[in-house]
């Protein structure tokens, strides 16, 4: 860096000359993610049924960064969970989330998400 | 704006700059990580283990990583190894790992929820800096009013790469020589798909045992593995300033 502002984390010499990029918690050299938009919603699955689609418009025209959360109800009770059951496809002007657990139950289910979209694209820094 | 900070990318007016041309706006939260570290995992396979305790009273967004053989991986390892399902909660996170097996995980626990709701601000250290979203006064105790909080690192953007595969069980790779193994995220673009899609890493489901993505030191690779077919696919990986 030439000319910028950075800002090191706690503990660390923001005069230092031997700085990793995980000193930083600003440097105008790498960009910092940034919140477009989040949101919540829910998935209603009907009897039977294991997939729950919602689309989500950010009209950005690139493909953002995002982050997708499901909830997970075991015994009653309701956590936040990703991973084994979740889809998070990017696109130009929205982002498909899908739920999928493959075992459709007797009662309908009413399945909580919560998604951040950013800024910053996918596809170039 | 009417009021607030805001820096751009160098070569970009900050006054025109668009939103992905910006290295920080007042104007836009940002993911600020409350703990970071490695954890081992002893899983049975088939059950919910604690693997990292967090108290934050509230469901954080995190990020996991499976070591394997030095690298680390997204929710998937080699060899059918993954992390099955993941489940936070508002005082720890829960993992199933299969097989059963003792593993090292590496997480980033954000202060940023995956729910909406109140986060009861730190106060700042004896030094250091805090800035407000645009439109809220310094005086907010809701972290997620602040867009720049100095106890709270944040997800700085290193580097994007490109990786293509197009043949079975072919192994792409991009440079990043950081001598350390940085947190990644990415997308897929998978040409099998019609429309072609753009799968989230590394949590891209039904195929998601089928992806390699994993990081060391010096590079960044991906592998498509042989049921999924010949058809291309464009690997997209951002690198950030947190080491895994």
């Amino acid at each position: 860096m030439t000319q910028g502002i950075i800002i090191t984390i706690p503990g660390v010499d923001a005069g230092g000359t031997a700085l990793s990029p995980t000193d930083y918690i600003l440097n105008t050299d790498y960009p910092l993610l940034k919140v477009a938009t989040e949101g919540e919603g829910t998935f209603t699955l009907g009897v039977g049924t294991s997939v729950g689609t919602a689309t989500v418009t950010h009209n950005l025209g690139y493909r953002p960064h995002a982050w997708f959360y499901s909830d997970y109800i075991q015994s009653g009770s309701v956590t936040q969970y990703r991973t084994r059951n979740n889809e998070l496809n990017t696109g130009t002007a929205s982002v498909e989330i899908v739920f999928n657990d493959s075992t459709g139950t007797a009662s309908p289910r009413s399945i909580g998400y919560h998604y951040q979209i950013f800024y910053d694209k996918v596809e170039s820094i | 704006m009417t009021q607030g900070i805001r820096i751009s990318k160098a070569g970009y007016g900050v006054g025109t700059a668009n939103e992905s041309d910006l290295i920080y706006s007042s104007e836009f939260n940002s993911p600020k990580v409350y703990l970071q570290g490695t954890a081992s995992v002893i899983t049975t396979g088939t059950s919910f283990v604690s693997a990292v305790t967090h108290n934050l009273d509230y469901y954080p967004s995190y990020r996991l990583y499976l070591e394997q053989d030095g690298k680390m991986y997204g929710d998937k390892g080699s060899n059918g190894t993954s992390i099955w399902n993941t489940r936070v909660g508002t005082a720890s996170i829960d993992m199933q790992i299969t097989p059963a097996g003792t593993y090292s995980i590496s997480y980033l626990i954000f202060a940023d929820p995956a729910k909406t709701t109140s986060i009861p601000l730190e106060p700042v250290g004896a030094i250091g800096i805090k800035i407000t979203n645009v439109g809220t006064p310094p005086t907010s105790v809701d972290l997620k009013d602040y867009s720049l909080h100095t106890n709270y690192p944040t997800m700085n953007i290193l580097g994007v790469g490109t990786i293509v595969t197009t043949g079975a069980d072919q192994l792409g790779s991009v440079a990043h020589n950081l001598n350390f193994r940085p947190a990644w995220t990415g997308s897929i673009e998978d040409t099998s798909f019609t429309p072609t899609k753009w799968l989230d890493l590394p949590y891209v489901v039904p195929f998601q045992v089928n992806y390699d993505v994993y990081v060391d030191d010096t590079y960044i690779y991906a592998k498509t593995l042989s049921i999924l077919g010949t058809a291309t696919r464009t690997y997209k990986v951002s690198l950030f300033n947190k080491e895994i």
